[in-house]
């Protein structure tokens, strides 16, 4: 099947392609920024693209442009940890991830690319009765909204993870756990190239290398971009910039509820198989999966201060590995390969920010912190139908950025992140 | 390693202290809401040169100022004085 004219990359096209021995057309070619588009999204990561992507797709809206500082996927799209899971705390949050999760699952089909999405279920560890608490909340908010989690102890844990230590020897013994099978993994480039893929089909343009240097603004609404490659004529400006969504938002003079704080990750060699599923626990700010490849990918708390740096750190190292070797004292041995940052837009609500903004046509889809991966394709999909429709979906309403004002928070601190 | 220029102590790892904030914020005068929800949850979040204040808990215990650039996090000391938290 073939999108749009474009090859197929099915086994007897690949075959008779390398027989020929001819170079493979551009998928992503770089198109010429034009002087006016109905759309200009800023920032070329999982939640610019996919707004983009739902744009064209749902909605027939294609006089769009993804304007993107550096490569697609470059910012924190490219740097997280690749989760997906619906264990939040909030109904709110949990309606919003869960259709996100739905969207996870059917993307490959969707998008015709392989994402890697594996369905390999979310454990989370409590160590202390705080953290039980939370996690039992969580579950049956889960339940009441029909979504599979439900409490383990810690045998039934170890079950899962036979390599776990649940004895009383760890400074912090499991005490229980939270068991989300429906969460799953993916490999993040590929969703990057999935979107692209599929909004260059449909007509957008994804101008890479470019940055936005100014939002025009006449009266008290958008009239334009001016980029790089010079300036755009447009009603409709879209912030998808993440760790850098404050500095994009103060070129219209908007302050936003949010604090650049970096996120660090390592991986290490490949080892035998021994982990199944997502393993993270509350209390020891860590968690651990093993990818296809046998590595072990390590996440942990958000760096201690904010910053727009993205090196990594000893500390974050040290942490860390403490607190698997109480998990899982058998990777005593393991070597780290690689670490690396990336910076995330925390909210004082670890929920994010979807929606109009005071600015008229400047609409926010941001305050994704540490946990806007798994929900890319939602924010995607919800951004496009308020921008196409001029109607905010119900799925979003809660999070639109008045809520600090008007002190209707979304509290999802304790289910965001390993960090609280 | 971020290093932070502790006036009593000199420069010292990061990790010997804990981030307070950024300086120079000013409290709402009055007791509306509205005043305290912005000072709260809204601000700058700047990516250059910032006033922060940060406390030596694992050395003087001081209270200390200085600046920072928040892209390549190299910091300068301002002042040399413990300044009490406003």
């Amino acid at each position: 099947m073939s999108l749009r004219g474009r090859p197929s990359y099915s086994a007897l096209g690949l075959l008779s392609h390398g027989l020929r021995r001819q170079r493979w057309p551009e998928v992503l070619r770089d198109p010429q920024q034009k002087s006016r588009y109905d759309v200009v999204i800023v920032g070329g990561g999982i939640h610019g693209l996919a707004t983009a992507y739902y744009l064209a797709a749902r909605h027939g809206v294609t006089r769009v442009a993804v304007v993107e500082q550096a490569y697609i996927g470059s910012g924190s799209t490219g740097r997280n940890t690749a989760i997906a899971r619906s264990n939040y705390l909030t109904p709110q949050g949990v309606a919003f991830y869960q259709h996100s999760l739905d969207l996870w699952y059917a993307m490959a089909s969707d998008l015709n690319f392989n994402v890697m999405f594996e369905p390999r279920g979310h454990l989370t560890l409590g160590h202390d009765d705080g953290a039980l608490r939370t996690l039992r909340w969580r579950a049956e908010v889960n339940r009441t909204l029909g979504i599979d989690s439900e409490m383990l102890t810690p045998q039934e844990c170890r079950k899962l993870v036979p390599l776990l230590d649940i004895s009383n020897e760890p400074a912090h013994p499991v005490i229980g756990g939270l068991w989300h099978p429906p969460g799953g993994t993916m490999r993040h480039d590929a969703v990057v190239w999935a979107y692209a893929r599929a909004a260059t089909a449909l007509g957008v343009d994804v101008l890479q290398q470019t940055r936005v240097d100014a939002i025009e603004l006449t009266g008290d609404r958008v009239s334009g971009v001016v980029t790089t490659r010079g300036r755009i004529e447009t009603n409709m400006v879209v912030n998808c910039t993440a760790g850098w969504s404050s500095l994009v938002s103060a070129l219209v003079g908007l302050e936003l509820p949010i604090t650049t704080v970096p996120l660090q990750a390592a991986v290490s060699e490949p080892v035998r198989p021994f982990l199944n599923t997502v393993l993270a626990s509350s209390n020891l700010h860590v968690y651990i999966y093993q990818t296809a490849r046998g590595e072990i990918v390590i996440g942990g708390a958000v760096d201690p201060f904010p910053s727009y740096s993205m090196r990594g750190s000893l500390e974050f190292i040290e942490e860390v590995a403490a607190h698997i070797l109480e998990l899982v004292p058998a990777l005593t041995h393991l070597r780290i390969l690689r670490q690396w940052s990336g910076i995330c837009d925390m909210t004082p609500d670890a929920a994010p920010i979807m929606g109009r903004s005071p600015v008229d046509g400047f609409v926010l889809n941001v305050g994704w912190g540490t946990y806007g991966m798994k929900a890319g394709p939602a924010a995607g999909e919800a951004v496009a139908a308020l921008i196409a429709t001029q109607d905010v979906p119900p799925l979003i309403e809660p999070f639109g950025l008045s809520r600090f004002a008007d002190g209707r928070q979304v509290n999802e601190k304790g289910a965001a992140a390993v960090g609280y | 390693m971020l290093s932070i220029p502790c006036p009593n102590c000199g420069p010292r790892a990061q990790l010997e202290f804990a981030y307070m904030g950024a300086a120079d914020r000013t409290r709402p005068q009055t007791d509306d809401i509205a005043s305290w929800r912005r000072y709260l949850y809204f601000h700058p979040n700047s990516a250059g040169w910032t006033a922060e204040h940060w406390l030596h808990v694992a050395g003087c215990g001081g209270l200390i100022r200085i600046e920072r650039e928040r892209s390549t996090n190299e910091s300068r000391a301002v002042d040399g004085c413990r300044e009490a938290a406003r």
